[in-house]
């Protein structure tokens, strides 16, 4: 069975604050990680 | 459209953060119209991805050659990365970051099974995504104003990101 449509749509003003910081955690995770082997 | 398959999921396993994929991007200004498609597959950069419980969650970014208007949060693609993501080396490109779709891996209808199509540097897109973060944190309105699209050469480009990360 098909389930709902995961996409949506979302613009800098009017990302949630817990999205956010999820984003901050994903690119210090990016910074610090290692480039060789990517 | 086809749901992501496990292929697809094991290619942004290997390229999560600076990946460009094919996706039908729908547009901030055409969802608010009523719009539920895309109206045609772009390039799309693979900004963020946080895992969840219920799949992984990923920030896709449009990459247009149309020039977005100057209050935007968008960056001209340089030739060395437009090469890198596969794209033309022959027309002006930008990655728009001031709007996004998200999609849940495993769970969605748009991404296709396919490997990534190019990858930018490090260097280019960790900048980027950093001056995201920064733009975000500040009052938005006027850091956007601050931020006007940047038409320089990819030299001039990059010390005005020096500039403005310090």
């Amino acid at each position: 069975m098909k389930g709902a449509d995961a996409r949506a749509i979302g613009s800098i003003d009017t990302m949630s604050d817990a999205l956010f910081a999820d984003m901050e955690r994903a690119v210090e995770q990016y910074a610090e990680d290692d480039e060789v082997g990517r | 459209m086809l749901r992501t398959t496990r292929s697809g999921d094991e290619c942004l396993r290997r390229h999560p953060d600076r990946s460009r994929l094919r996706y039908s991007y729908l547009w901030h200004r055409e969802a608010g119209k009523g719009e539920r498609e895309g109206r045609k597959e772009r390039p799309i950069a693979v900004g963020v991805r946080t895992a969840r419980a219920d799949g992984d969650l990923v920030l896709f970014f449009p990459i247009t050659t149309k020039q977005p208007e100057r209050d935007r949060f968008a960056f001209e693609i340089p030739a060395i990365e437009k090469r890198r993501a596969g794209l033309g080396a022959d027309r002006h490109v930008w990655i728009v970051m001031d709007e996004f779709n998200s999609d849940v891996i495993g769970h969605s209808f748009y991404l296709e099974p396919e490997p990534p199509i190019g990858r930018f540097s490090k260097a280019f897109f960790l900048p980027i995504l950093r001056k995201l973060i920064a733009v975000n944190r500040s009052p938005k309105s006027a850091a956007i104003a601050e931020t006007a699209i940047l038409h320089l050469s990819p030299l001039k480009r990059h010390q005005s990101f020096r500039q403005a990360m310090c």
